[in-house]
Parts: C-alpha cells; sequence; structure tokens
C-alpha cells in the first residue's frame, strides 16, 4: 500500500497564482491547486513576481515551501 | 464497525503500530478515508486540520524605533500535506486543546520581527508588505512545526509616543481647517442670505408703505372728493331749484299776465265786442225789420192777391170742398177764439190719442190762430206756429186791427 491518500501529491508542475508578490529574495505565496483544493505555498523565485500573475511550480524546496517560475503567457 | 475508524473530513487519523509505514513515519496517516486498526496491536489517534486562531497582545518596536503595542490575532491551521501532518503531529497531537496558546506564543516573537522591519507607515498602509513581512518572519518557523499561517490580521496599534497621531495631525489639522472654513463659509453664505433676505424684506415693506401711503392719499382724495361733493351737489340743486323757481316766477308773470288778459282785458274787449255786436245787431235789427216788414207786406199783398184770384178761380169752377175751406177760413177767428176761451175757461187737459176731436180741435186752434196771424197781421210774428196762444185781447172776433208791436 504505497500511497493510500493525496496527502503526498506533490505540487511540482502545477499552475498556482502569485497571493502575495515575490521579492527577489524573499519568499512570497502562491495559491496551487493541489489535492481538490488550493494551498499556498511559500514561494521563491530568481526575479521578483508582482501580484495575481500566474507561475507555474517548478520545484518542491520543502513540504510548504516551492521554485516557481512565470507562466509563459 | 468496532474496529473500523473513519477520520473526519478535517481530521488526519494517525495509525501507530502499524509496520507498514509509506512515508518513514513510525506511523501511518490516514486522511480521506477509513481504515481497520487492530485491536491491541495498532492504536489510532486523531488529530484536527480544523482552522484555529490565536490572539497575540505585543509591545513592538518598528522601523522608525517608534514603540508599539500590536494586538493582533493570526489564522493557522495544520497543513494537508504528509509531512506537516507528521511534525503537527509529533508535537502537538497531546495538546491540541492548547494548540492556539502555544502557536500564539511562538507567533509573538515573530509578531516582533514583523513589525519590526516595517515602518508605522507601512503597517497602516500597506498590506502587501505586511504579509511578505508574516512570510519571510514565520514562513520557516511555521513549517518546522507543520503549521500553516493562512492569515494575520493586526487589530489595533497603540501608540504610546502619539507617532501616529502626530502622523495624522497636519492631515487632520488640513481637514479641520477646511472644516472650518467650509463652515465659515457656509456661516457667511447664510448671513449673507439672510442679510439679502432683510434688505429684500425691507424693500418689501418700504414699497409696501409706500403702496400704502399711495392708497391712502388716494382714499383721502377721494373721501375729500366725496366730502365736496355733498355741498357742490347741494349747491348745484339749489342753483336748479332757484332755476325753476325763476322759471316758476317767470311762468307766474307770464300766468299773472295771461291772466290778466283773460280776467281784464279780454272781458273788456268781449264786453267792446258784445256792445258792438249788440249794436251791430241791433242796427241789423233794425234793418231787417223795416226790411222784413216791407217784405211782409209785399208777401201780404201777394197772398191776398193770390187769394183773392184763387177764391175768384174756385167760385168760378163751383168746387165745393173750396168754398167750405173759404168759409172755414173766414170762420177760423172765430173758432179759434171759441176754442180758446173754451181751453182757457175750462181745467181741461187735452191729451193726445184720447180723442180725435180733442186733438183735431187743438190742431185746428193752433193752426188756426197761427193761420190767422199770419194772414191777418202785417208785421211777422217771432212765433214759429208751435201752438202757443198768444193772450192777446184784440182776439174778439172781429178782424184784429193792425197795431204796432213793440219788442
Amino acid at each position: 500500500m504505497s500511497v493510500a491518500d493525496d496527502s503526498a501529491q506533490s505540487p511540482v508542475g502545477a499552475i498556482g497564482r502569485v497571493t502575495v508578490p515575490i521579492p527577489a529574495e524573499g519568499p512570497g505565496e502562491v495559491l496551487v491547486a493541489v489535492r481538490g483544493g488550493s494551498e499556498a505555498y511559500a514561494a521563491w523565485s530568481d526575479r521578483p513576481i508582482g501580484k495575481n500573475l500566474r507561475v507555474i511550480v517548478v520545484e518542491s524546496i520543502s513540504a510548504r515551501s516551492v521554485l516557481v517560475e512565470p507562466f509563459p503567457s | 464497525m468496532l474496529f473500523w475508524h473513519v477520520p473526519a473530513p478535517n481530521e488526519a487519523m494517525l495509525i501507530s503500530g502499524s509496520k507498514r509505514q509509506a512515508q518513514d513515519t513510525q506511523f501511518r496517516i490516514v486522511t480521506g478515508h477509513g481504515s481497520f486498526v487492530m485491536p491491541i496491536k495498532q492504536k489510532a489517534r486523531m488529530l484536527s486540520l480544523a482552522l484555529r486562531e490565536a490572539e497575540i497582545v505585543e509591545d513592538c518596536v518598528t522601523q522608525q524605533g517608534i514603540r508599539l503595542n500590536v494586538r493582533a490575532v493570526t489564522v493557522f491551521k495544520v497543513g494537508d500535506d504528509a509531512v506537516s501532518i507528521a511534525n503537527a503531529a509529533r508535537r502537538f497531537l497531546a495538546e491540541q486543546d492548547r494548540m492556539e496558546e502555544l502557536v500564539g506564543r511562538i507567533f509573538a516573537g515573530h509578531l516582533r520581527s514583523i513589525i519590526g522591519g516595517l515602518t508605522v507607515e507601512q503597517i497602516i498602509r500597506e498590506r502587501d508588505r505586511v504579509a511578505q513581512e508574516v512570510k519571510q518572519g514565520s514562513h520557516s518557523e511555521m513549517e518546522k512545526l507543520g503549521i500553516v499561517v493562512d492569515a494575520l490580521q493586526i487589530q489595533e496599534i497603540e501608540d504610546a509616543t502619539g507617532y501616529i497621531e502626530n502622523l495624522a495631525a497636519p492631515h487632520a489639522a488640513a481637514v479641520a481647517s477646511q472644516a472650518r472654513i467650509a463652515h465659515a463659509k457656509a456661516d457667511q453664505e447664510a448671513a449673507e442670505r439672510e442679510q439679502q433676505a432683510a434688505a429684500l424684506k425691507a424693500e418689501y415693506e418700504r414699497d409696501t408703505a409706500i403702496k400704502r401711503a399711495g392708497f391712502l392719499a388716494e382714499t383721502e382724495q377721494v373721501n375729500a372728493r366725496a366730502a365736496q361733493a355733498g355741498p357742490l351737489a347741494e349747491a348745484r340743486a339749489s342753483q336748479e331749484v332757484i332755476e325753476e323757481q325763476t322759471s316758476l316766477a317767470t311762468r307766474q308773470a307770464l300766468l299773472a299776465a295771461q291772466r290778466l288778459e283773460a280776467e281784464v282785458r279780454r272781458p273788456a274787449d268781449a264786453e267792446a265786442y258784445r256792445q258792438r255786436t249788440l249794436a251791430e245787431a241791433s242796427r241789423d235789427q233794425a234793418k231787417f225789420e223795416a226790411d222784413g216788414s216791407a217784405y211782409a207786406e209785399r208777401t201780404l199783398a201777394q197772398a191776398q192777391a193770390d187769394a183773392n184770384s184763387a177764391r175768384a178761380e174756385s167760385l168760378k169752377n163751383g168746387n165745393q170742398e173750396l168754398i167750405a175751406a173759404n168759409r172755414t177760413v173766414e170762420n177760423l177767428p172765430a173758432l179759434a177764439d171759441a176754442a180758446a176761451r173754451g181751453m182757457a175757461g175750462a181745467n181741461l187737459t187735452v191729451l193726445n190719442g184720447t180723442d180725435g176731436l180733442n186733438e183735431m180741435v187743438a190742431g185746428l186752434v193752433s193752426q188756426g190762430l197761427a193761420i190767422l196771424n199770419t194772414l191777418q197781421r202785417p208785421t211777422p210774428t217771432g212765433g214759429t206756429g208751435n201752438g202757443g196762444v198768444p193772450a192777446s185781447p184784440n182776439l174778439n172776433g172781429k178782424a184784429p186791427a193792425r197795431t204796432p208791436e213793440t219788442k
């Protein structure tokens, strides 16, 4: 019984929306659709991303922290 | 079921004692479905994933070094992923009811660092900066506890130094001054309007007074005219009366003159006229009498002649009737005399229609006398032959002598 529920589902690859602007060196916040709901992750990026922009999660740093890239429109 | 445990949607079931561990934890985490828990070998515990809140009151110092007493509410929950559940379970499973208190205490320090990275103006105005600071200051720490901070609400900032008030002072003063200016303007405008209204009122009052005075003057004028009108009319009336009286006097004089004329002159004239007429009449009468007597004599003579010729003719023809008539004519004076005497002597009234003889006699009497008079008198009498018997003493049966009659 490897994974019996969605609790281990990873947000990587999911598309999220910035709820707190991401500064260059600090965490912002992204709202990512995961596990049938939407969860807020602390997000880091190599460039500042403004509020309400769509991003794609490229890597999960920890359980509640992700690396994001601006979603190419 | 006795051994079948199902966690609520907002709960995670932690089953320990199982050898089958999915995520290298010492216990199995079950969310969203049920699981069989063996009675003695295994133990199941529930960890609530529900939202919790902690109230924090903390003295903080801002970036500018201003001391603030901040009262904030943090809203948090255990994260839904396995790692967060495991972390939270390891820390709070036995003390779930004290979780708010513990998290609140932990978060108070974070609040201090969060406020320390911000200025008062940012705290007041910039929500995004505050949220960023919350993330930056508390995220990694909370992640260790398996807790996700959903929101931090700063409810009250007490400012001992009066910094915020001073910050607000210019605006407040400006607003207050604007308010005062507006108030003053409004007052001024109101006063202006009131003054205008008063001025208008005064103007209207003046106009009214003027009009009233004008009307009063007009009324008085009319009254005076009316008052004058009485005597004037009276004078006019008396003048008319005098005129009437004058005309009356004139008329009376005229009347008197007329009366004089009528009563004095006319009668005098009439008398004169009468005298003149009488004189004329007497003259005419005399003349007529003279003429008449001449005519009568002439006519009598003619009649005598005619009669004589007629007699002669009748005698010649032997007409008995005419002879009788002649006799009657001849005897007429005697008949008439006898009849007159008889009637004069007797109280006898001869009525028409009683006796043909009487009538005849009366007719004869009257006619006979008239005829006799006509025939025998040389002058015409004023009698008309109406049966009036002249009581002449001359009728004594003879032929009456011709005597001149005085009138």
